[in-house]
């Protein structure tokens, strides 16, 4: 069974590249979400029921920026909740992810290179009197 | 095998009560360790998985009530601006901590001689030095030898690296010619007892898979396991019980399958933490004691302390890769850790530098406080944030009062029917004037270092992770619940050995100090029994 209706997929795909979109070609609008949903995976499924909960509430076949605006205005909590599983999911994409410039991505083969620092830097505070009671 | 008639029943696998299972495992006693969670799977934890970060907000968040596992029990917390934070599983909290791994200072331990706040600690700095020594060894730390915030502190690995924006803050508290150093993390920088160095995944708070995190799952209890302790996971303890003359007879609990059983023991320690162990005692009634094990002072559960934590943020223009390294060790300051009372304040705080959050954190707060927009510009402004941030949390000495209390929910229980703990907590006024000190310290740090856009609030909720005064330590019986050496004044055999035990809670996180104080009590235990 299809997760979302046609309907539910036209107004979540356009609020989505609204909120989310296309960046230079390396980051994707955030309507791909639609398309990667594992229902086993509660994050996926509260954004789900979520996503389904906001569609029920836009009665506009077309929606832009002053829509959605209205649309956040008046179910301020119910978006709010969206925007954030959306927020989640958006981020935990691996292709997001590489293209963020994070380091490494999990399951994070290498590590990271984090350089030492300048111990030196400490010279200073290495020259205090003790700083501590007895 | 299973040890039939133990002479020691430790309650509690966390990080003092694994300090506790290894002292006493190195003598010919026989122990048995009862723990409500399971053994950690690292292979499985979030930072192995792409969605790693979505995974804190839920099955590894911080808040037992979020996580709701089968090994959680509920807290509830609403009557408190700190909501309590804990994980239930062998290694206990250790699993999620940061690993920032301070020692008190000497001062800790006589607040009410030098400053005229709270009571005296029945044992000092020096009493506990070599078995915080001892713990570091055990444990694994790393860190920097010659701060003039401590006596002197040897043996450690090589720090955790600064990283570009530990070079970059440290230049900040130069400018304001303000102490720092780099943090004492319990986390190895080289492989140690079986164990992998740090490679700098991040994200600590959720378990470490690299085994580099000196939780207790992999620092004392492979070895206390070795030496002959039986650990029973998944199972929950009801109560600690006595005869008819009060006598420690051993405790009632539920294993996995539910089953109620009883385990007798000569020696009960509990190792619970802050909320865990007032709980039990309090849910520990009987003839002779009719308002909880261990309570004729009435103590039990009073006094807790939460170290209030401000949370101080600054974006710089450069790339700091902040995001990488372990999320919370990377440097401190303790320039107004000791009292001056021309702050307005008694006793004082750690400022404690954060690595910057991941991509979901980033976005989710930013978003939230309308830093980071949605549509066109969402992209640009996370480019310039993510990498770019440096945290600071500000470690608020807490002082004992005995309004805040750990006690009973009457109706709350646990999914073997056990009452819940209910937290009534508030701020002294001497906390919140030391936490507002501390976030505008916090702010002026962050702009010497060169921040673009700094901010700062506090309390912040979600950080009740040092549970501490809830089972008072002290000479006087009718003012404490347990001895110098842990022992509960009103039962023989009777130990606690985690931060319930704390008469102050210092301005530094916990976890050394108590681990420390688990060894020096066990110590006692055997010099006592000639082992
Ligand atoms: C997110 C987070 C970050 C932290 N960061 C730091 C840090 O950087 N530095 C630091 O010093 N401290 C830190 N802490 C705090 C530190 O982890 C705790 O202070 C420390 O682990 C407490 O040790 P404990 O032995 O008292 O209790 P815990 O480690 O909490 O262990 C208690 C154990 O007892 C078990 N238990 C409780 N009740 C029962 C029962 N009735 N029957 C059977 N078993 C029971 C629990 O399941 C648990 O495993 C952090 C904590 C958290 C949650
Ligand atoms: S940063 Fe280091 S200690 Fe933290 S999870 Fe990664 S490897 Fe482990």
């Amino acid at each position: 069974m299809e997760i979302f209706s046609e309907e539910e997929i036209s107004k979540l795909s356009q609020i989505l590249n609204l909120i989310l979109p296309e960046y230079n070609e390396n980051l994707p609008s955030a309507s791909f979400i639609i398309n990667n949903l594992n229902l086993t995976n509660s994050i996926h499924k509260h954004f789900v029921d979520a996503s389904k909960n906001l569609c029920s509430r836009v009665e506009n076949i077309i929606i832009t920026d002053l829509i959605l605006t209205q649309i956040k205005k008046n179910n301020f909590r119910e978006f709010s909740v969206f925007v954030n599983l959306v927020l989640i999911l958006y981020y935990s994409n691996k292709k997001v992810l590489n293209n963020l410039n994070v380091g490494s991505v999990p399951p994070f083969p290498e590590g990271n290179f984090v350089k030492e620092g300048d111990l030196y830097l400490l010279e200073q505070v290495f020259l205090k009197e003790k700083i501590y009671r007895e | 095998m299973k040890i039939k008639d133990p002479d020691v029943l430790i309650i509690g696998a966390g990080a003092s009560g694994a300090a506790a299972a290894w002292s006493l495992s190195q003598t010919s006693l026989k122990i048995v360790c009862l723990e409500q969670g399971g053994f950690m799977n690292p292979e499985e934890y979030p930072s192995t998985k792409i969605e790693w970060e979505s995974l804190k907000y839920n099955e590894f968040n911080v808040s037992p009530n979020i996580r709701n596992l089968p090994s959680d029990y509920p807290i509830n917390d609403t009557s408190s601006p700190i909501a309590i934070a804990n994980y239930n599983a062998v290694g206990g909290s250790t699993i999620l901590y940061s690993g920032h791994f301070p020692r008190f200072h000497p001062s800790d331990f006589r607040v009410k001689e030098l400053d005229h706040v709270a009571d005296n600690w029945p044992l000092n700095y020096y009493d506990l030095e070599p078995f915080y020594n001892l713990n570091d060894k055990m444990m694994g730390v790393s860190g920097l030898t010659g701060d003039p915030a401590y006596p002197l502190i040897e043996g450690m690995f090589a720090p955790i690296p600064l990283g570009a924006m530990g070079e970059v803050i440290g230049k900040g508290f130069n400018k304001l010619g303000w102490h720092w150093w780099p943090s004492y993390s319990a986390i190895i920088t080289q492989e140690y007892m079986h164990r992998g160095k740090c490679i700098n995944l991040g994200p600590c708070n959720m378990g470490c898979p690299q085994g580099a995190k000196s939780s207790t799952d992999v620092t004392y209890w492979p070895i206390a396991l070795k030496n002959g302790v039986e650990l029973r996971t998944h199972c929950r303890v009801r109560e600690v019980t006595v005869d008819k003359n009060g006598k420690l007879t051993g405790a009632i609990y539920y294993d996995k399958d539910g089953v109620e059983n009883f385990q007798s023991a000569k020696i009960v320690i509990i190792a619970c933490n802050g909320v865990g162990t007032p709980r039990l005692l309090l849910n520990s009634t009987s003839k002779c004691f009719p308002t909880g094990l261990a309570n004729n002072s009435g103590l039990v559960g009073k006094n807790l302390m939460l170290h209030p934590l401000g949370y101080v943020e600054g974006i710089f223009e450069e790339d700091l890769n902040s995001n990488l390294g372990p999320h919370g060790c990377c440097l401190q300051s303790q320039e107004f850790y000791e009292t001056d009372l021309s702050r307005g304040f008694v006793r004082g705080y750690t400022m404690q530098i954060l690595r910057g959050p991941g991509p979901v954190e980033t976005t989710l707060s930013g978003v939230g406080r309308r830093e980071i927009p949605l549509g066109m510009d969402h992209h640009k402004a996370v480019k310039n944030t993510l990498g770019k941030a440096i945290g600071m949390g500000i470690i608020v000495e807490d002082l004992p009062e005995l309004h805040n209390t750990v006690t009973l929910d009457p109706n709350i229980k646990d999914s073997n029917g056990i009452p819940a703990p209910k937290i009534n907590y508030q701020l002294s006024e001497n906390s919140k004037k030391m936490l507002a000190h501390g976030l505008e310290k916090g702010k002026e740090v962050m702009n010497a270092a060169g921040s673009k856009k700094t901010m700062s609030f506090g309390p912040v909720r979600n950080t009740g992770w040092h549970l501490m005064g809830t089972a008072k330590m002290g000479n006087d019986k009718e003012n404490s619940v347990v001895d110098k050496y842990g022992q509960s004044h009103d039962v023989k055999g009777l130990y606690i050995v985690d931060s319930s035990i704390f008469v102050t809670s210092g301005g530094v996180n916990p976890a050394s100090t108590l681990q420390a104080l688990s060894l020096f009590i066990c110590n006692k235990i055997k010099e006592e029994n000639n082992l």
